[in-house]
C-alpha cells in the first residue's frame, strides 16, 4: 500500500531534478548561473507543482473540515458567553424542533391505528337548507345506515359525556361514551386484558357492564388484573367491567377532552334513550361507520345522496323541503372528521329542555334536542344552554336575562330553575352536547364544578 | 530538429504511457525520464519537467512504478524509478490502446493510404 511521502523528500526529488539539469546544461557549455536559470525555466512553475503532488495524496476537503472544526473549537473556548448562548438556542430550536414534529406526525402523518383504517368514517346528518352541518339524528335514521344505505359493513351512534365514577381509588369525574357492542369488533380493536363487547351485551337500553381504557385501569386500578368483574358506580349505577383497552387505543371519532376512560354499550331504543321514532332526532352527532371492504368513499357518497333522496320522498313529513337533508360521510383518517365540532352550533330553535324527563338512574348519553344542550356533561350541576331568543327554556325556564350581552348563556339547574352564566361565558362558547370546542367543554365544565361549590 | 516553439504539446492522458514506456529500459530518475522522452522523440515532444513529478506520483500510487533514492552517474543523489509488473502489464494494455487510437485517427485523416 502507497503510504504518502514527506514533504521535505519531494523538495528534495525536485531539487535534485534542477541540479541535474543544470549539470547537463553546464556540460553544454553554459555557465553555472545560466544552467540553472535554464534548468528552473524548463522545470516550470516549481510552487503549482508542489501544490500539485500536495492535493493528489490528500482528502483536500477532509483536512479543510478539520480545520475548521479546530477553528471554530478555538474561537468557542475563547468567547464562553456567546459559546453558551449558541448551544442553548440551538438546544431549544432542536427541542422544539423534535416537539413540533411529534406533535404534526401524531396528528397529520399517522394513521389511526386500526385494521383498514381508510374505511371508517365519520357520518354527518345535515340540514343544507337550513345551513346546519352535524346535527343529532333519530335511532331510526341510524337503522337506515345498515338497512337501507348498502353502504357499511357497521355503524355506530356514539353518545357520551362525563360522569362521576366511583368504586375505585377515588371518585373522580372522566369521559364516557355509549356505542352498540358492536363497536369495538367494527373498529377492530382487541382487549388487553377481559374482553370486549359481544352479542351477550345486547340490550335496548343500557348494557350494565363497561370497558376501560388502560390509562384509567393504571390510574385507578393500580393495573389490577383482577379489575375484571369489579363493579364500579357511574354517577349512580352500577356497572361490571369486563374488559381493559390496548394502551395505544383511542375513540377515533369527536370527543370532549381526548381521553375517553369509559365505553358503555346500548341498544338506544330503551329508557333513558329518546323514542325510536323517526322525527324524534336526539341522539348526539357523532356516528362512526366502517364501509363494506373495497367500496370507496366516493361511491359510498354517492349512494347515500341517493339513500337520503329517497328518504326525503318516503317520509315527507319527517323530512321538510326546507331542510333539505343529506347524510355526508368524512374519511376518519381526515383529522377534521375527528377534531372537535366548532363552538357555535346553530341553534335555530328555541331551547325547549324536557327537565324531567331524563332519568337519574342512568348516564344521560344525549344531546338534548336541536336545541343543542349540552346536557350530560353536566348533569347533576346544572345544564348550560345557548338559546338566540334568550330566556323561553319552555314552562320551566324562568325568565332571565336583562343584558342584551348575556342573554344567550343560561344555567339550568336540575331543580329548575335556571341563572345566567358568568360573564366569561358571553363571548360565545356554546354548551352543544359534546359538540362545544373542548376548550369550551372543560371551561364549561369547571363553571358547572364552580357553581355547584357556591 | 524542431524548435522549442514548434515542439508538440502531449496529449492529455499520454505522459503516463510515456513514462512506463521510458521506464522499460531500466531504473530513472524523473530527470532521466523527461529528456529521454524529449530524446526518443526528437525533441518533437514538448515535456514540462514540473508536469512529470504528479504524474510519477500516481503511477507510484496505482503500484505502476516504484521509487527508492540513488546516485546517478554524475553522482548526485536522485530518486530512481523503476517498473513493477503490474506496470508492465499496464504498458502492454496502453500501448495497443494507443496503437488503435493512432490507426484509427491515421485512417480517418488519410483513407485513401490504408
Amino acid at each position: 500500500m502507497f503510504r504518502h511521502r514527506d514533504a521535505s523528500d519531494f523538495s528534495a526529488e525536485i531539487e535534485a531534478h534542477v541540479q541535474l539539469e543544470a549539470d547537463r546544461l553546464e556540460e553544454l557549455g553554459f555557465s553555472p548561473e545560466d544552467a540553472r536559470t535554464a534548468a528552473l525555466r524548463t522545470f516550470g512553475n516549481m510552487t503549482r507543482v508542489r501544490e500539485r503532488w500536495y492535493e493528489s495524496g490528500r482528502c483536500v476537503w477532509l483536512e479543510d473540515c478539520w480545520q475548521d472544526l479546530r477553528y471554530a473549537l478555538r474561537i468557542l473556548l475563547k468567547n464562553p458567553a456567546f459559546s453558551l448562548v449558541a448551544v442553548l438556542t440551538l438546544t431549544l430550536g432542536v427541542g422544539a424542533n423534535t416537539a413540533m414534529f411529534s406533535i404534526v406526525n401524531a396528528v397529520l402523518f399517522r394513521p389511526i391505528p386500526f385494521r383498514d383504517s381508510q374505511q371508517l368514517v365519520r357520518v354527518f346528518f345535515n340540514d343544507p337548507r337550513l345551513g346546519l352541518r352535524d346535527m343529532p339524528a333519530s335511532k331510526p335514521e341510524l337503522d337506515d345506515l345498515l338497512t337501507r344505505a348498502d353502504v357499511f359493513q357497521d355503524a355506530t351512534p356514539v353518545g357520551g359525556g362525563s360522569v362521576n365514577l366511583t368504586g375505585a381509588k377515588e371518585p373522580q369525574r372522566l369521559e364516557f361514551i355509549v356505542t352498540y357492542p358492536s363497536y369495538f369488533a367494527m373498529l377492530g380493536a382487541p382487549p388487553q386484558i377481559g374482553r370486549l363487547f359481544g352479542p351477550q351485551d345486547a340490550a335496548a337500553g343500557f348494557s350494565p357492564v363497561v370497558v376501560i381504557s388502560d390509562s384509567l385501569w393504571r390510574r385507578s386500578f393500580g393495573a389490577d388484573r383482577s379489575v375484571i368483574g369489579r363493579t364500579v358506580r357511574l354517577d349512580n349505577d352500577a356497572y361490571t367491567i369486563i374488559g381493559v383497552l390496548q394502551p395505544d387505543f383511542y375513540h377515533p371519532g369527536v370527543t370532549i377532552t381526548g381521553n375517553v376512560d369509559v365505553f358503555a354499550a346500548a341498544g338506544f331504543t330503551a329508557n333513558p334513550f329518546p323514542k325510536p321514532v323517526r322525527a324524534n332526532r336526539a341522539l348526539n352527532p357523532g356516528t362512526i361507520a366502517r364501509l363494506k371492504p373495497g367500496l370507496s368513499i366516493n361511491e359510498a357518497q354517492a349512494r347515500l345522496t341517493a339513500m337520503a333522496a329517497q328518504l326525503r320522498r318516503d317520509f315527507p313529513a319527517d323530512y321538510p323541503t326546507r331542510a333539505g337533508r343529506t347524510i355526508e360521510i368524512q374519511s376518519l383518517q381526515d383529522r377534521r372528521a375527528r377534531r372537535s365540532r366548532s363552538g357555535n352550533c346553530d341553534v335555530q330553535n328555541r331551547c325547549s329542555l324536557p327537565a324531567g324527563k331524563h332519568s337519574s338512574a342512568q348516564p344521560n348519553p344525549c344531546g338534548l334536542g336541536s336545541a343543542g344542550i349540552r346536557a350530560g356533561h353536566f348533569r347533576g350541576h346544572g345544564f348550560v344552554v345557548r338559546s338566540r331568543s334568550g330566556p323561553e327554556f319552555g314552562e320551566e325556564g324562568a325568565g332571565i336575562g336583562d343584558s342584551r350581552r348575556h342573554k344567550r348563556f343560561w344555567v339550568w339547574r336540575p331543580d329548575g330553575s335556571a341563572s345566567r352564566c358568568i360573564d366569561h361565558l358571553r363571548t360565545g362558547v356554546c354548551g352543544c352536547a359534546h359538540g362545544g370546542s373542548r376548550a369550551a367543554a372543560s371551561h364549561l365544565a369547571s363553571l358547572a364544578d364552580r357553581r355547584r361549590r357556591l | 530538429m524542431s524548435t522549442q516553439n514548434e515542439r508538440l504539446e502531449l496529449l492529455q492522458g499520454t505522459l503516463d504511457l510515456l513514462i512506463l514506456r521510458t521506464l522499460i529500459l531500466g531504473p530513472q530518475h524523473g530527470q532521466g525520464v523527461a529528456r529521454a522522452i524529449q530524446q526518443t522523440s526528437d525533441e518533437e515532444l514538448l515535456v514540462e519537467h514540473g508536469a512529470l513529478y504528479p504524474a510519477l506520483q500516481r503511477l507510484e500510487e496505482r503500484g505502476w512504478v516504484s521509487a527508492k533514492w540513488g546516485t546517478s552517474t554524475n553522482n548526485r543523489r536522485a530518486r530512481f524509478y523503476s517498473l513493477t509488473a503490474a506496470g508492465r502489464r499496464q504498458l502492454v494494455k496502453e500501448t495497443n490502446k494507443w496503437k488503435r487510437f493512432a490507426t484509427a485517427i491515421a485512417r480517418v485523416l488519410s483513407p485513401e493510404e490504408s
